[in-house]
């Protein structure tokens, strides 16, 4: 009976101390901020491709010089957040220094909520071409492909309500 | 004929983007100097001509404040003559402040005031800084970056120079086109 009753208690103490501690650790975790989805990944060229192909995919390239893309990148973000059914690449293509020194936290400030990529150094001339041929290099570019294909781009400012509808109409439901 | 008719309402309704082997559109500005530049005029008297878009509120235009003042000083030791014209089009860059920013870089060459950006847009042009060689005859032989490296540290192709060299001593011009990152113009809305 005695022993019976030591063979019982072991767990009954593991259970108490778990009992009492588990509580205790969670709520250690949950003090911490919940981790942010990976930001600021590099975006080789290979994987350009590969998110060109996808369902349908926003590509959105941006430098922190760019007066345009600063002011409406947190609208940008916003929208992206509300619309499900787009891919969003989103790539800052300011000067690695610029990258370390202000940008990546600058994006992390915004809490995109989804990856968003950096242009790793070099190769400009054929990083434009994989994101899309005829784009000259101009700053803010957007571009929205579909399976592979182009569906449309453009330079400079992006209109937010008119993006909001060609997401609707040229990716929902696809 | 019906079809002849749309075809050429069509053709007329395309705007052709400027490009390597296509002819450039003429201009005529007046600089801050109230001298009249004109591409077609210089182009009777020099052997090619370097047309560069440029704006001082772009920071990749001002990587190259210096290298503009090398190029056109290396313009002047080619081995024919070359003019040189420097573009700001953007709507948002009066030209009074165009001349002070000059001033200030101590440009070497004036920078022209694209009113309403009409020559970006007979060239087509969408960004800050993009540089066009043009031949005597009127031809693109050259559109693009400046160089290799905006930054200006790792400079491994000076591609105006390079494309005026190949022209120059009669060779096929090996890289008629390059991209970089710029700064788009600013058009009037």
């Amino acid at each position: 009976m005695n022993s019976h009753f030591t063979k019982l208690k072991r767990p009954v103490f593991i259970f108490l101390v778990w009992g009492l501690f588990f509580p205790a650790l969670s709520q250690g975790r949950k003090l911490k901020a919940p981790a942010a989805p990976a930001a600021n990944e590099y975006l080789q060229i290979k994987d350009i491709e590969k998110f060109k192909k996808e369902k349908c995919t926003y590509f959105h390239v941006w430098a922190t010089w760019c007066s345009v893309c600063m002011e409406e990148m947190p609208d940008l973000i916003k929208l992206i957040k509300s619309e499900k059914s787009v891919k969003a690449v989103i790539v800052d293509a300011s000067p690695p220094r610029v990258q370390e020194s202000f940008s990546k936290k600058w994006m992390q400030g915004l809490r995109p909520g989804f990856p968003t990529f950096l242009k790793p150094a070099g190769k400009e001339e054929i990083y434009l071409n994989a994101i899309e041929p005829g784009w000259s290099g101009a700053l803010p570019f957007s571009a929205l492909y579909q399976k592979g294909k182009l569906l449309k781009k453009w330079t400079g400012g992006t209109e937010l309500k008119t993006l909001g509808t060609q997401f609707q109409s040229l990716c929902a439901g696809r | 004929m019906r079809h002849a008719i749309f075809f050429s309402l069509w053709l007329s309704s395309v705007a052709w983007a400027v490009g390597p082997g296509g002819l450039a559109p003429g201009f005529t500005l007046t600089g801050p100097d109230e001298v009249i530049y004109d591409l077609k005029e210089s182009l009777k008297t020099h052997a090619a001509a370097v047309v560069v878009f440029l704006s001082f509120k772009c920071p990749y235009s001002n990587a190259y404040n210096d290298r503009f003042n090398q190029l056109v000083a290396e313009l002047k030791k080619q081995p024919k003559p070359t003019a040189f014209f420097a573009v700001n089009s953007n709507f948002d860059e009066p030209p009074s402040e165009i001349k002070k920013h000059a001033e200030e870089r101590k440009f070497t060459f004036p920078v022209l005031k694209d009113d309403n950006n009409l020559v970006a847009d007979r060239f087509a042009a969408d960004k800050t800084p993009e540089a066009y060689v043009i031949s005597a005859e009127g031809r693109v032989i050259y559109q693009g970056r400046i160089d290799d490296d905006t930054e200006g540290k790792k400079i491994t192709r000076r591609d105006v120079i390079s494309a005026l060299d190949e022209f120059y001593t009669g060779r096929r011009v090996s890289q008629p086109r390059t991209k970089a990152f710029g700064c788009v113009i600013k058009r009037k809305p």
